[in-house]
């Protein structure tokens, strides 16, 4: 269908409309930027569960509280993401050892938990090989794992091996773990295939099926399997329906687990569960501590869930909000009052203060910076391609990128960066991004606040984009009301969903997606439903 | 003087005619290191002159005991327990002991003396700041220096007394206060006790980042320390020997206990900032 052009600076002046009613009833989005736009549908990708999702599928399946090693195959970040890493990695033979023993290991534990064990066994064998009991934990087990109907060849496989290894072993358990730890280790379990199928409804078009929608939606919306009633949804067929999608991508969203689904994709696109592996020198940052990593990752995760679920407000405020969620070691180390005496609680930041949203938290201020120092590099550089989806070229090889090192003439950040500028083949990228950085040089390579540097005054003022600003929290604003912040939101979203950022052929769908963002006030549980429930993560491509 | 104060506890007076009035926040600082002021070989003692008299040995004044002098030259500081620590070195009561008492008690959160400053317009010149000595209670974080990290938010501890001076000032960038009263706990010989340190005398002093010095001085009552003594175990004769040496030491008056039955004090410390939970 041919979409309605519609100006994008009417945008504004709708909105401006809307406000002046006290109570507006909102125009659909497609009353502003009309029906969606042709596409080229992408070629299927195959993604590996991420790690966070094998440890939630598993909990999913089995219950919460198994040990499940750290090591497994780790997440490779592509395109800045996880989600897309997923979709191109592989398994190296290392990590086919490690997910088959991680799998022996769930089994084992599994069954040797009475209630964990009772759940999924429901029938009492009557010998050391008894295919129907075993056939009755696989036939139930098995579609949950694999998240689609298993084919009777396949359940039989499983069935055998059961029996071969009771057999074997001379235990029923023992032959039951050897299936269980098959399912987990299968390539139906570890990847999530998607081939699609012939769309009936739009002849010379694909779909994704129904089992593979659920699985899409439930791993996109709630980073974990789908549950009953999506599988329920996809067998009926519902879920192949406009209205079914709707329905249950509402349902979703409105289950608590959306919330980790959204932290997923916070933690994902701003990199936060590097935040495990912060170090800072302990000589120099005395509020270093073992769990301030996991702290910060919390507080940013609170506020996101509170600006998207709890106030269902402008995405945008993330960046400028004082709005947020503290501890006593992150409230200690931003010299304010804790508002709680155990864990986390909701509190204001000061009005005098500098530190504002996510710019201004630990999360994004201590992650960015070196062991030892600031970054105004690595700040600028998570400001550009993270929040702004501007690429950067990489340096040339063997070219020294290093700020010099502090001397009588060049005590403060911004005076080392002058220096580092005046090569030309330096400036030529860094000046793209230091300047930005030197925008939140207030706050020390911990995120600690401070105002000179070697006994001299900090200057943190600067230009983004020609928009001047005098201050981290100025800096935060221009950030957030750049043309380009919103719209990256977007185009991040659309890749973590789709598992591969936009290719050729998508980008009006990918703009149309960012113009209801718009129209909706930026709301992002808004912009979830929108590509849950759009065209473009329905239709598979053509595989390649 | 004593009218100046008694105003300033009803209406302080500015200085200027006006009455003291702020609308600024109290300030909270918490101690995070604190030791004794040893006087040098010199005669010089940081302290604070607790009685008002500048005495002499033997003197009519300070119950016949030489003052010392500040480093900055200013007479009549009160500070002679800093001569009975040749006496205590000769026992288990060495000041390292005492102060890594002190030291251990609050990097444990068990001793968090507090200092809340309120009115505070100025920190270069504000003649009428009000102070609250208490204590904290709170688990304490140290940073990995060791120390106490600043910015935490803490309890008042309701079971710690509370003196509130009202006749505080800043002069140059420099808090001081007199009339203040706490409890400090430390170890002398063998006995564990808190010392009662009555009709002190605070200052305290910013240093940038959310840091603070300062000093408290006062007396402590002579009979509080001999009963310790003597009850507490104790080598009976170390105990006679702090008898005899207290009796010849006592250099203030105690408010409870009469003329010069008080060993005047002083305790170097600093300080961080700190808040109080909201609720």
């Amino acid at each position: 269908m041919t979409p309605v052009a519609v100006p994008y600076s009417a945008v504004p002046l709708a909105l401006l409309l809307l406000a002046c009613d006290p109570a507006p009833d909102r125009a659909a989005p497609e009353a502003v930027r009309g029906e969606a736009p042709a596409f080229t549908a992408q070629p299927p990708v195959l993604r590996r569960l991420t790690y966070a999702q094998y440890q939630s599928t598993v909990a999913a399946l089995f219950g919460e509280g198994l040990v499940i090693p750290a090591e497994l195959e780790p997440d490779t970040r592509v395109s800045g993401l996880y989600a897309v890493g997923a979709s191109v990695t592989s398994i190296s033979s290392l990590g086919v050892e490690r997910y088959e023993a991680d799998a022996f290991d769930i089994a084992e534990q599994v069954l040797a938990d009475e209630s964990r064990r009772s759940a999924l066994v429901p029938c009492t064998p009557a010998s050391t090989i008894d295919s129907d009991c075993a056939r009755a934990v696989l036939a139930d087990l098995g579609p949950r794992a694999w998240r689609r109907p298993l084919e009777s060849d396949e359940l039989d496989r499983l069935v055998g091996i059961a029996d071969t290894a009771a057999a074997t072993l001379d235990d029923f358990d023992q032959g039951l773990a050897y299936a269980l730890a098959a399912l987990l280790q299968s390539p139906h379990f570890l990847f999530r295939p998607e081939p699609g199928e012939d769309d009936p409804e739009r002849p010379g078009e694909r779909r994704y099926t129904a089992y593979e929608m659920a699985s899409r939606l439930s791993y996109f919306l709630w980073n974990t399997m789908p549950d009953a009633e999506l599988f329920a949804a996809a067998a009926d067929g519902s879920l192949l329906t406009t209205e079914g999608l709707a329905a249950q991508v509402d349902r979703l969203l409105a289950d608590e687990r959306a919330r980790e689904g959204m932290a997923a994709f916070i933690t994902d696109t701003w990199m936060l569960s590097d935040l495990d592996d912060l170090t800072k020198d302990p000589a120099i940052y005395t509020y270093m501590s073992d769990g301030l990593g996991a702290s910060a990752r919390q507080q940013t995760l609170l506020d996101a869930e509170a600006i998207v679920f709890d106030d269902d407000g402008d995405f945008r405020s993330i960046l400028t909000t004082r709005a947020t969620h503290l501890d006593r070691t992150l409230a200690a180390l931003y010299d304010v009052p804790a508002p709680a005496r155990e864990g986390f609680g909701a509190t204001t930041l000061p009005e005098s203060g500098g530190r504002r949203g996510l710019l201004g938290q630990v999360s994004f201020l201590a992650l960015q910076s070196h062991a030892t120092s600031t970054s105004v590099t690595r700040r600028g550089i998570f400001v550009r391609e993270v929040l702004l989806c501007q690429a950067l070229p990489s340096p040339p090889a063997g070219l020294n990128t290093s700020i010099p090192e502090t001397t009588e003439e060049t005590p403060t950040m911004r005076d080392r960066v002058a220096q580092h500028l005046e090569d030309p083949s330096c400036a030529a990228c860094h000046n793209y991004m230091d300047p930005i950085g030197l925008g939140f040089e207030n706050f020390d390579g911990i995120g600690r606040w401070r105002t000179t540097e070697n006994e001299v005054e900090i200057d943190a003022s600067g230009d983004l984009d020609g928009v001047d600003f005098d201050d981290a929290w100025a800096l935060s604003a221009a950030i957030a009301d750049h043309s380009a912040f919103a719209p990256c939101v977007n185009k991040t979203l659309y890749a973590y969903a789709q598992g591969r950022v936009g290719g050729e052929g998508e980008d009006d769908i990918v703009d149309w997606h960012a113009e209801g963002f718009a129209v909706e006030d930026y709301r992002l549980k808004f912009l979830l439903r929108d590509i849950a429930t759009g065209q473009a993560f329905r239709t598979a491509g053509v595989a390649e | 003087m004593s009218w100046l104060l008694l105003a300033c506890a009803e209406a302080p007076d500015t200085g200027d005619g006006g009455t003291c009035s702020s609308s600024a926040d109290s300030e909270l600082v918490v101690v995070r290191t604190i030791e004794l002021v040893i006087a040098d070989d010199a005669g010089l003692s940081e302290g604070f002159n607790l009685d008002g008299a500048v005495s002499t040995s033997g003197g009519s004044s300070g119950c016949g005991i030489g003052d010392y002098v500040s480093p900055g030259g200013v007479e009549g500081i009160d500070n002679n327990f800093s001569r009975l620590v040749p006496t205590l070195e000769t026992t288990e009561a060495k000041v390292e002991t005492i102060e890594g008492l002190i030291q251990s008690a609050i990097d444990s959160g068990e001793l968090l003396i507090s200092f809340e400053l309120g009115g505070v317009d100025s920190w270069e010149n504000d003649e009428c700041v009000s102070l609250s000595v208490g204590q904290a209670t709170g688990d304490a974080m140290l940073g990995t220096d060791g120390l106490l990290l600043d910015g935490q938010t803490f309890d008042p501890d309701p079971g710690a007394p509370v003196t509130e001076a009202d006749d505080g000032r800043i002069s140059d960038g420099t808090f001081t206060t007199t009339g203040v009263a706490t409890d400090i706990p430390a170890q002398i010989l063998n006995a564990y006790l808190t010392l009662p340190i009555r009709s002190g005398a605070v200052s305290i002093t910013p240093q940038g980042d959310d840091l603070y010095a300062g000093f408290l001085g006062g007396g402590v009552p002579t009979s509080y320390l001999q009963s310790v003594a003597e009850t507490e175990n104790v080598d009976p004769v170390v105990a006679e020997l702090l008898g005899t040496v207290l009796s010849y030491n006592a250099d203030l008056d105690d408010p409870d206990e009469g003329e010069c039955k008080a060993l005047s004090m002083t305790l170097a410390f600093d300080a961080v900032g700190a808040y109080w939970y909201a609720d």
